[in-house]
């Protein structure tokens, strides 16, 4: 009896599995035939593709959804599977991935990853475009459009010979900064709260701390009754310095190119400046964080959270300043109809550093991997990704769902595309995919078009933030207030007005990228692990005496593991590219 | 008789020596030595190059001590190294001072009499061994961060505090609070060995230590601790023997800014360099060291045992 319950009991298991597998194939089948041609353009797109995406720049792991998912299904009969290494370890699963040979289909690397783009070429993990005629064959946007992109690529990265990928934030002209309405930085306060204060004006960015007290006086508490916090930082994004401690420097119109050199060079001037110059940059940024921290502004969660965290904290209106544009989720039409905000208040001393749009395009490269199982598809995928229809949906949705072109030909947002512009996590309907717009974004995070490129199809960027039609209908009180205070209509107008930009323009290397020896590599690390070490217990410091003692302790301790070594070679590097900043200039 | 002689004449030829016999028995555990204890010693030869992942040994270049010099090439080089060791070599020692508390936890446990209330605390303090490290940060975090941690709400309902502390980025008394969650972790499981030794201890022995009138404590110290003195210095042993690898996870996750210059042991350097830094040559050669310095912690105990006890381990 018993034998004979268990047998029902296992073909009952088994019908249900298979009933499982099999359920999901109706749903999908008719998308099938009805819109996908199986051959096109000489390619066979009727296995489904699921394209490995080695991402060192997306914050998604797994497959694609939502709406961009469909896409990808309906288009080039595709899934994507990100792997993503800022959320498995970073730069130690970087290191897994090449010592296993084998980088995916496609691979994304982030922006300081010119040696490991070389590393990746050198140990043949990246595939050349020109191969077997993938680029003539399937490519034809890049080399219309783009060939001064892959001259840069072949230059940096392939001998003057092999092109291994292209950049990102490629633009059709070099003119002007890259950003859209607002530059990578602010500062940006809690607009409602400056207002009540009278505005009072910031002529440096120490200045901020005594706004930034009052304002803690006139807001002690958030939303949920949390307290308020000036600062709220996060350490996890650290690499050989504390990352935040770096943007002072980047509002005065330095950076350091993200590489983690521990060396600010101007946007503009062909000037630089050491991390560990005392009194320097980066001594004065550590020294107000400092002196925020005494004033009680610091939250002092900013060592154990993550961005995440802060994200949070943000929307709850725990955090009222952030040196970042992108650090705004307070800006919801609930606040913003109330007059609250976050809006960039301007510091009288700033030239913030800016990218110049570019025919080069950036570091952060998309590369197809030598293993890839059908290269041409890639190809093909990634043609579209830099075309101006492809664009425009990577950034803005699918056409007719959140856009359409009106008579003139120009895009405007539909009735949905407002709901979503003003709140991403609108939910997109069934036929285009489901699920939450945000959720549905392309996660893959490649490099594309600059999204403030003036589109050749129909004569707006593709940033629909900067559409004609965009900019009138996006008013509330809070930026009504804003525009109306300072006479601009967005941040980048006023600082392009007032002449406080310090644009970086990618100059032309033809010896191709510098590469740091094993050995500078080694000392770069561990001074890089000293320097932010220190940093966060300079700005936690209980006196200034323990600061300054830190301070000297810290800059003896990377002299002692080398640092005028790394300086030198970074100087070279610098001088380097001055020289070809002045041999590009007409 | 004579089939007899025949069949056993067969069988001694088809067997072989005992000698062969008893080496293919060990066969299986030296291919496991081999394979997971030697095998891996192959990778040391990542210390004489100048490694970059992806890129095959043979197509880099040879730079034979470079990295060894590297360790010790300059003042502040060397005391990094020192800081290393000295944060290795004190919490090993106060991991190892701390292993009486076990015993002494295993004493008192066998003592309680009702059997609901003695099981429930051995499966209480047992459970934690059960847990990762990193299951026991986000224990951690949720008791003492400073947003809604229940510390610190509770400390401010109290008005003990006007502000939030970070009790987790506290740099003080790291190598104490370290050993403190150690402890948490490991007491209950620690002492199962303990109470596998107090129960085998001879009742007699009890019987007749209260016939002879000793008190409940005279009993304990009398007949139980002498009972698994054995034992407790067998593991003691062993975990010298382990002195210098006190694992890496449990600094790992603790681990941030302000506590680092205390709590990065051997284990999390070498982490730290070679996969967080990307400078593995320089983690294989820090690492080769760890094994330099085991093997002479186990001559120095040798030597001891020998002064001492008159004969040798090895």
């Amino acid at each position: 009896m018993k034998r004979i319950l268990a047998t029902l009991l296992a073909l009952v298991l088994a019908c249900a599995l298979a009933g499982c597998a099999a359920a999901p194939a109706p749903s999908e089948a008719p998308a099938t035939p009805a819109q996908q041609p199986e051959t096109e353009g000489g390619l066979d797109k009727s296995s489904l593709y699921t394209v490995q995406v080695f991402s060192m720049t997306s914050n998604y792991a797994g497959i694609q959804p939502g709406w961009f998912g469909k896409i990808l299904k309906d288009k080039f009969n595709m899934e994507h599977n990100i792997i993503a290494t800022n959320l498995e370890g970073g730069d130690s699963k970087l290191a897994t991935m090449m010592a296993s040979g084998d980088l995916g289909d496609l691979v994304i690397f982030g922006d300081s990853a010119v040696e490991t783009i070389k590393n990746a070429v050198d140990a043949g993990l990246i595939m050349d475009w020109q191969q077997d005629g993938l680029l003539e064959q399937y490519g034809p946007t890049f080399l219309q459009n783009f060939p001064e992109a892959l001259e840069y690529n072949k230059a940096m990265f392939g001998d003057g010979e092999h092109i291994y990928g292209i950049g990102y934030n490629v633009s059709y002209d070099d003119e002007g900064p890259n950003e859209g309405t607002d530059m990578i930085w602010g500062p940006y306060l809690r607009w409602d709260l400056y207002q009540q204060l009278g505005c009072p004006k910031i002529d440096t960015l120490e200045d901020l701390l005594p706004v930034l007290q009052q304002m803690q006086a006139l807001c002690p508490t958030s939303d949920t009754g949390k307290p308020t916090y000036g600062f709220s930082m996060w350490s996890d994004w650290d690499s050989t310095h504390m990352m935040f401690a770096k943007q002072y420097g980047a509002m005065l119109g330095y950076n350091d190119g993200d590489t983690g050199n521990l060396l600010f060079i101007s946007g503009a001037e062909p000037k630089y400046e050491s991390f560990l110059e005392e009194g320097g940059m980066y001594y004065r940024s550590l020294k107000l964080f400092f002196d925020a921290n005494q004033m009680g502004l610091v939250d002092p969660d900013s060592i154990s959270q993550k961005n995440a965290d802060v994200t949070a904290k943000i929307q709850d209106g725990q955090v009222l300043s952030s040196y970042f544009s992108w650090v705004t989720g307070y800006n919801t039409p609930a606040h913003t109809q109330e007059g609250k905000g976050m809006y960039m208040v301007p510091v009288q001393n700033e030239k913030i550093y800016s990218y110049s749009q570019s025919t080069y395009g950036g570091i952060r490269t998309t590369c197809i991997g030598a293993k890839a199982k059908d290269p041409a598809r890639l190809m093909d995928f990634l043609n579209w990704v830099y075309s101006d229809e492809g664009t425009m949906v990577y950034f803005n949705g699918p056409e007719g769902m959140a856009w359409n072109y009106n008579e003139e030909g120009k895009p405007e947002l539909t009735e949905l595309g407002v709901e979503i512009y003003n709140n991403s996590t609108t939910t997109v309907p069934e036929e285009w995919g489901g699920g939450q717009y945000n959720d549905g974004q392309p996660k893959f995070s490649p490099g594309t078009l600059t999204n403030t490129t003036v589109s050749k199809k129909f004569g707006e960027p593709f940033l629909n933030k900067m559409w004609t039609s965009v900019l009138d209908m996006d008013t509330n009180p809070a930026l009504d207030s804003w525009r109306a205070h300072f006479g601009v209509r967005t941040p980048k107008e006023y600082f392009e007005k007032n002449d406080m930009l310090s644009i970086y323009k990618v100059p032309f290397m033809p010896d191709g990228a510098r590469v740091m020896s094993q050995d500078l590599e080694q000392k770069k690390s561990t001074i890089g692990q000293i320097v932010q070490e220190y940093s966060w217990r300079m700005v936690f410091a209980a006196d200034e005496a323990q600061f300054n003692a830190l301070w000297s302790e810290m800059v003896d301790k990377a002299d002692g593991l080398g640092y005028p070594e790394l300086l030198t070679w970074n100087i070279e590097g610098a001088e380097a590219e001055f020289a070809a900043r002045k041999a590009e200039l007409p | 008789m004579t089939v007899h002689a025949a069949t056993r004449s067969t069988s001694k030829r088809a067997s072989l020596p005992d000698k062969y016999k008893l080496f293919l028995m060990v066969l299986p555990f030296i291919l496991l030595v081999l394979v997971f204890s030697y095998g891996p010693l192959f990778g040391w030869s990542y210390a004489f190059f100048d490694y970059r992942p992806g890129i095959p040994l043979s197509r880099e270049s040879f730079v034979g001590l470079k990295w060894f010099s590297a360790l010790v090439s300059s003042p502040v080089q060397r005391a990094e190294v020192m800081r290393v060791m000295t944060n290795t070599i004190a919490m090993s020692l106060l991991n190892i001072a701390c292993s009486v508390l076990p015993v002494a936890f295993a004493v008192f446990l066998s003592e309680v009499k009702t059997p609901w209330y003695k099981k429930s605390v051995q499966i209480l303090t047992t459970l934690p061994n059960f847990i990762s490290w990193v299951l026991v940060y986000s224990f951690a975090y949720a008791l003492f961060n400073t947003n809604n941690g229940f510390l610190n709400g509770l400390l401010l309902k109290l008005g003990v505090l006007q502000r939030p502390v970070n009790f987790l980025a506290d740099p003080s008394h790291t190598w104490l609070k370290m050993c403190v969650w150690h402890i948490w972790k490991t007491l209950g499981w620690s002492s199962i060995m303990y109470l596998a030794a107090i129960a085998g201890i001879d009742q007699e022995l009890y019987e007749a230590a209260r016939i002879d009138g000793a008190g409940r404590f005279q009993i304990m110290w009398h007949i139980t601790v002498p009972g698994i003195m054995e034992t407790y210095f067998v593991l003691l042993l062993l975990s010298i023997a382990n002195f210098i690898s006190n694992g890496m996870e449990q600094y790992f996750v603790f681990q941030n800014p302000m506590n680092r210059n205390r709590i990065e042991v051997l284990d999390l350097y070498v982490y730290n360099i070679g996969l967080g830094g990307g400078s593995f040559s320089y983690a294989t050669a820090v690492s080769i060291l760890k094994s330099i310095v085991s093997l002479t912690l186990l001559f120095v105990a040798n030597g001891l045992s020998k002064a001492i006890r008159g004969n040798t381990i090895l």
